[in-house]
Order: structure tokens, then C-alpha cells, then sequence
């Protein structure tokens, strides 16, 4: 196992080298705006434009920009500075982080505690009002997208535009260390929709699983014994088909820690997805760079975590 | 359908109380496709301390009628009626806690793959546990030892290393002797066994059953063992009940099973066991076609589709469990006359062919013009003599040498039967 999860590491770092070197050459290789001319500002003078592309060391040779470039992020971790602001990628990342991380762990939250439940109801209850009624809301959940969700919730419930002046609206974040209840308000709306559709599609997944787990003679075992049906339910069969659900639980989160473009755009949440949203808008490539590699960093630890989940959930996993 | 109207089941060899006494037991299931009648009106009992052999086909009602013992065919979509008596309560009527409270601790079950029966995530050992703790309040490391005690029970060598394995680190032989061990864990007075030695390879097979008679000499259970296979209820039986399509065909002692069937059917499970006694070359005759669908099933004879023996009543009357003609305890569920019976089964004993076998069974009809046989497999299902039997399964018939076209008189039909006669044609 333990070699396992080091050949898994070492994966692991093999695919961000390449996503960097992708990323680099995507933004230093093929044809772009020019860096030197962005940073100068309007009106900048051919010499001031000159020493930018001397400063950015644009002015070398292509493979010893790749040298640099991979040297300051995997040896000083230094993702470069923002062509338009001048901040340093990592110290504006480090900044948007906590926003992205409470919206995706907020949002998680919520989703679970909704998808699982009626998830297993719907299994156990299968074919009744019950079980369609929540497959039936679930469909139109996931068949919703996230950004027209999202206008609507603010349509509807926001204080500054919104029918029901209910919650905070947009533009409202706040730190959680400066204010709780305001981070908790604000972020109400955006964790609800972003638990929308993977609410849905969480409950469908385990519906699936426990029905089919459920059947399995292992089950049949389980009540032969005399257990309570609750005990069959939820240590046999849960336990069983909870395995898909935290794959996918691992990969979404994962991927949302890397920032959820949309939903932080539409309630204007100062997160990474934000962030990497503005910096495209601005051209802005060393920020979208580092952003890039952090989402594909988060990816490959979520990968790595749900790997070694799995073998802990399945001891057949383990073993082989 | 008409019902079979035996009502006091026999209780194992005279003597003694029934452990456990199923009396006209029913149980239907509603599907898409139509109702499913797995079992229709079964009755047997089982004494404390013997061993009852369900053997028949798959589909033919033996696995449901044993889960249905222990409720676990229980759901919105079945319907189980008659009675299932065990120590005198009825496990039909029980309410649902009761019953669960019966299961794996007085009654328990084992499995045809052990597997797939076994959850892959708990250690044996936990697996183990649960079933004592479920019934039995007793502490976690008593049910620990306990489980290596049953471990070491059922021949598992370093239980108390064992038990903290998983069920996929077992080979075959070795889960389903811990899942017998499990399903001895609380000292129950019924074991069924539901094709225990199915999934295994010959060898183990035979340590399986072994161990399944050594435990029972030294517990005192009594055994239902649920198989396809008379060789394996040969073993081990006292009492064997042969079921088709849900019903019980022939019930008798095994050697009353062994040494003179009743039953065509019970005649084919004995034929296709390969036997070490037989001489070599002897081929292994397949019952032909298939089980019948529990949803429509054959007018008459349930069996008749597929009895070489077949005659045209056959396939409109629905023969009852009767007792065979000097040994009571012996009933068989068939049309054809005892005296053409036991010739047919001592022709099959010295070797006859089919042919001549199917004549003997023709032979005492043939005066009996409104009761012409016709071998099924000899004349297409087209040229059934009485047409608008709805929902015949259709036998495999095979050589459809007349054509499409019925015969219209007895004396065609004769013809025609001595054309079959004649091996030039075949």
C-alpha cells in the first residue's frame, strides 16, 4: 500500500510538470498578446516597453524562459507576478483561497446531506410517491444550469434585487474571520446552488448503487442472520454503495477547490475561479498560469485521496 | 389450476414430532410479465436431527420455498399462503420481528456461492459476530472467541488468525465452511442449505457434505439440503422431496428415490447423474427441453412438455401426490398406471432404448382409443391431437417429420406411429 500511494505521488508531480509545461506553452509559445506591451500600460514609451520585456526575461530564448519558468514554481514555488497589478500569482492566490475553499466546503456540506439521504430513502422506498417525487426533482436539478440557477436564486431572494429581500445578494462576501454571520449569509445562496445539481446528482448515483447493492445475495445473508432491516440497510448495504459516491465526492471537490468559475462570477465571490475568471478577461497569463496549476494541483491530490479512500472502503482494493 | 389435497404431511419415519411442517405451501410473486406461482401447494416435514433433500431444476420453486421458511420472500409483490410450522408456530403468520428473531438463530441458511453471500467488506470474524450478536447479548471478545471456536468447528485451520481476514483472502471451500460456521453460531435446530456445494470443485465438494453430516451426528440439526444434484442428497438424505415446477412430484425415502422412482421426471435427474457403477461409455441422458414458465404454465401434467412417456390425457388432467402401491410414505404425482411405471424403470435399469421404453408406456393404452399416445418427441407440437392449450410451454421437439399438418383420425395416427417405429426413417 505504501508503495502505492508513493508511485501515486510521484504520478502525481509527473502530471503537474506537464500541465506547467502545457500552460507555458500555450501562453509563452503560441501567438498571444504581448507581455511587455500589457504590463507597460497605455501610452508607455518603445524603451520603457523594452526594459518589461528585459524585466520578464522575454527578451531570452524560448527553452530558457521554460527553464525559469519551471524552476520558480517547483523550486521557490514563485508562480510569477501579475502583468497588470504586479502582485505575486501565489500571494493574490493565497488571498482568494479561503473564499473558494468556504463556498466548495459549504457547498459540499449541504449537498451531501441532502443527495445521501434521499438518495437511500429513494432506494429503500423504490417505486413509491416518495422515491418519484425526489427522482423527479432531482432530474430537474441536474438538468438546470448552474449560472441561470444562480441569477435566479438572486432574482428572487436578494436583499438589493430581489423579489424577497431574504439573504445578502451578490458582492456581499466576507471573510469569515472578519464577520461569521456575514460570511455565513452571504454565502448561503451560492452554497445552495452549487448543492443543487450535485445534490441531485449524488441522490441518483446512490439510489442506483444501494438498489443494486440491495440485491446482491450478501444481503440476503444479512437478514438470513436475523439483523434489524436497519442494520441490513445501512451497515450491509450502504456501506457497499456508499464506495461510488465518495469517488465522485473526492473528484468534485477537487475539482471545485480550483476554483468554481461560474458560481463565484454570478455572486461575485473573491475566489480562485474569480480570479482566474478576471485575469483572462485582463490577458493577465502568469495569473491564469498559476491558477491553472493549482486546479490541476487540487485534482491530482482529490485523485490520490479518493485512491487511498477506496482501498480503506474496499479491502479487496487493498490487498491487490 | 386444480390444488394438490394431500393435508397430513407424513412426518419423517414414523415416528416423533415434526420439527418443522410445511402444509400446502404457496407463494406467488406479481411481476410485470404476470404472476409467478414458484411454489403451488407443497407439503413436507422434517423430524429433529434428519436430513430432507429438495432437489429439482432451477425454476422449479425449491430455493423460494426455502426462503420462504425463513420470510425472506416476504414483499409487497409476493403472496405466500398455506402453513409453515416450526416447533408448532406458524411462520407464515408470524409478524415480521418474530420471524427475524427466528432466522439465524433457530433456523438458519447457507448459500449456493459463498462469494457472492459473504459481504466483502467485513472481516469473517465481524461477519461472525454480528450473527451471534444479533440474537445473543453477548460481549465483543466472547463473540470473538466463539468465532474461533466455530472456525476450528468447521475445519478452518488458525481460526484465530482467520477471522481476521476477508472473505475474498478465503478460497472457495474455506468461505463456505465460515459461512456454515456462521450460520451455526447460534446452535440452530434447522440448517438449510441451499446448493451448498454448487460453487465448488468436486473434491471440496465432498469435504462440504462431509462436514455437513459430521456436524449434524454431533449438533443434532436438522438439515434441508436444496440441490439439482441426486448424487450429492444421496449422501446425505433421509428423505427426498423431487420438485417441478413448483410442485412436489415424488416424495419418498432416498432409497425408496433411488431404488424405484416413480416419477419420469425424478427417472431423468437419476439418468443424467454420471455414475462410477455404470459401465463405461454408458452416456448420460439429458432430460430434454426446458423448465417450464411459472407464469403460464402446461395444462395437465405440468411435466408433460417434456415426459417421453407423455399421453393425450396427460395433457389435460393435473395428476395428485398419491401414495405408491405398498409403501405409503412413498407418493408420486403422476398419470401413468404403477404396473407401466415400474416396467418402464426397470427397462430404463437394463439398459432398453428409448423407443422400446416409450412403447412400454403406450402398450396399456393402446386399447383406450380416446387415450392415444403420441411420444412428444416424435410428433410436432403442431400436430397435437388436442388443440387450444393456451399457454404450453413449448417442449424442444426435436425431427418434426409429419409436417405441420394434425392427424385426423386414429388410424392415421397409427400409421403414423409405426412410421416412427421404423428406423429407416429416423
Amino acid at each position: 500500500m505504501a508503495t502505492y500511494i508513493v508511485r501515486r505521488i510521484l504520478w502525481g508531480i509527473v502530471l503537474l510538470l506537464a500541465v506547467s509545461a502545457i500552460t507555458f506553452i500555450f501562453f509563452n509559445v503560441f501567438p498571444s498578446a504581448d507581455p511587455a506591451t500589457l504590463r507597460a500600460g497605455r501610452n508607455a514609451s518603445p524603451a520603457i516597453i523594452h526594459y518589461i520585456r528585459h524585466e520578464l526575461g522575454l527578451d531570452r530564448s524560448v527553452p530558457v524562459q521554460f527553464f525559469n519558468y519551471m524552476k520558480n514554481i517547483f523550486l521557490h514555488f514563485n508562480f510569477g507576478y501579475s502583468f497588470y497589478t504586479g502582485a505575486s500569482v501565489l500571494s493574490l492566490i493565497k488571498d482568494r483561497l479561503p473564499a473558494t475553499i468556504s463556498l466548495a466546503m459549504g457547498g459540499a456540506i449541504i449537498w451531501l446531506m441532502l443527495g445521501i439521504p434521499v438518495g437511500i430513502l429513494s432506494a429503500i422506498k423504490r417505486g413509491s410517491v416518495l422515491d418519484r417525487l425526489a427522482m423527479g426533482v432531482a432530474l430537474v436539478f441536474v438538468s438546470m444550469p448552474v449560472f441561470w440557477l444562480g441569477l435566479v436564486v438572486l432574482f428572487l431572494f436578494a436583499q438589493d434585487i430581489g423579489r424577497f429581500h431574504v439573504l445578502p445578494g451578490a458582492n456581499t462576501y466576507t471573510g469569515l474571520t472578519v464577520d461569521p454571520w456575514k460570511w455565513f449569509t452571504s454565502l448561503i445562496m451560492p452554497w445552495f446552488v452549487l448543492a443543487a445539481t450535485s445534490a441531485a446528482v449524488y441522490s441518483r448515483v446512490l439510489r442506483g448503487s444501494l438498489i443494486e447493492a440491495m440485491g446482491e445475495d450478501y444481503i440476503r445473508t444479512a437478514r438470513a442472520k436475523g439483523l434489524r432491516e436497519r442494520r441490513v440497510i445501512f451497515r450491509h448495504g450502504v456501506r457497499s454503495a456508499i464506495t461510488p459516491v465518495v469517488t465522485i465526492f473526492g473528484l468534485d471537490l477537487g475539482a471545485l477547490l480550483g476554483g468554481a468559475v461560474i458560481i463565484e462570477t454570478v455572486f461575485n465571490i473573491p475566489g480562485i475561479g474569480r480570479l482566474n475568471y478576471d485575469a483572462i478577461g485582463h490577458s493577465d497569463f502568469p495569473i491564469v498560469q498559476g491558477t491553472v496549476i493549482l486546479a490541476t494541483l487540487f485534482i491530482v491530490v482529490a485523485n490520490i485521496v479518493v485512491d487511498i479512500a477506496y482501498a480503506y472502503l474496499d479491502p479487496r482494493v487493498r490487498y491487490s | 389450476m386444480t390444488t394438490e389435497t394431500e393435508t397430513a404431511p407424513r412426518s419423517t419415519n414414523g415416528t416423533g414430532e415434526p420439527l418443522l411442517s410445511v402444509e400446502d405451501l404457496r407463494v406467488s410473486f406479481r411481476t410485470d410479465d404476470g404472476i409467478v406461482r414458484a411454489v403451488d401447494g407443497i407439503s413436507y416435514a422434517l423430524e429433529p436431527g434428519k436430513t430432507l433433500g429438495i432437489v429439482g431444476e432451477s425454476g422449479s420453486g425449491k430455493t423460494v420455498s426455502s426462503l420462504t421458511t425463513l420470510g425472506l420472500t416476504r414483499s409487497k409483490r409476493s403472496k405466500i399462503e398455506g402453513r409453515i410450522l416450526f416447533q408448532g408456530e406458524d411462520m407464515v403468520a408470524m409478524d415480521d420481528d418474530h420471524l427475524r428473531r427466528v432466522r439465524g438463530d433457530d433456523v438458519s441458511m447457507i448459500f449456493q456461492d459463498p462469494l457472492s453471500a459473504l459481504h466483502p467488506f467485513y472481516k469473517v470474524g465481524t461477519q461472525l459476530t454480528e450473527a451471534m450478536r444479533a440474537h445473543r447479548g453477548i460481549s465483543k471478545s466472547a463473540a470473538r472467541s466463539r468465532a474461533a471456536e466455530l472456525l476450528a468447528l468447521v475445519g478452518i485451520p488458525d481460526p484465530k488468525r482467520r477471522i481476521d481476514q476477508y472473505p475474498h483472502e478465503f478460497s472457495g471451500g474455506m468461505r463456505q465452511r465460515a459461512m456454515i460456521a456462521m450460520a451455526l453460531a447460534n446452535e440452530p435446530k434447522l440448517l438449510i442449505a441451499d446448493e451448498p456445494t454448487t460453487a465448488l470443485d468436486v473434491t471440496v465438494q465432498a469435504q462440504i457434505l462431509a462436514l455437513l453430516q459430521d456436524l449434524q451426528n454431533r449438533l443434532g440439526t436438522a438439515i434441508i439440503i436444496i440441490t439439482h444434484d441426486l448424487g450429492v442428497v444421496a449422501e446425505i438424505a433421509d428423505d427426498i422431496c423431487v420438485m417441478y415446477a413448483g410442485r412436489i412430484v415424488e416424495r419418498g425415502s432416498t432409497e425408496d428415490i433411488f431404488h424405484s422412482p416413480q416419477h419420469p421426471y425424478t427417472w431423468g435427474l437419476l439418468r443424467s447423474i454420471p455414475r462410477l457403477d455404470n459401465p463405461r461409455g454408458e452416456e448420460l441422458v439429458p432430460i430434454s427441453g426446458r423448465p417450464p414458465s411459472l407464469i403460464n404454465r402446461p395444462s395437465g401434467c405440468h411435466f408433460h412438455p417434456r415426459c417421453p412417456y407423455v399421453r393425450d390425457a396427460h395433457k389435460r388432467v393435473d395428476p395428485k401426490l398419491t401414495p405408491v402401491d405398498g409403501s405409503p410414505d412413498h407418493v408420486v404425482a403422476c398419470l401413468l398406471e404403477s404396473g407401466v411405471r415400474s416396467r418402464i424403470w426397470d427397462g430404463i435399469q437394463s439398459g432398453r432404448d428409448e423407443d422400446s421404453l416409450r412403447r412400454m408406456a403406450n402398450r396399456s393404452a393402446e386399447p383406450d382409443y380416446s387415450d392415444i399416445a403420441i411420444p412428444v418427441d416424435k410428433e410436432s407440437e403442431g400436430s397435437d391431437l388436442s388443440p387450444g392449450e393456451e399457454g404450453v410451454v413449448e417442449s424442444e421437439a426435436p425431427g418434426e417429420r409429419h409436417g405441420a399438418a394434425p392427424p385426423q383420425t386414429v388410424d392415421e395416427v397409427n400409421r403414423r406411429w409405426q412410421e416412427d417405429r421404423n428406423p429407416e426413417d429416423v
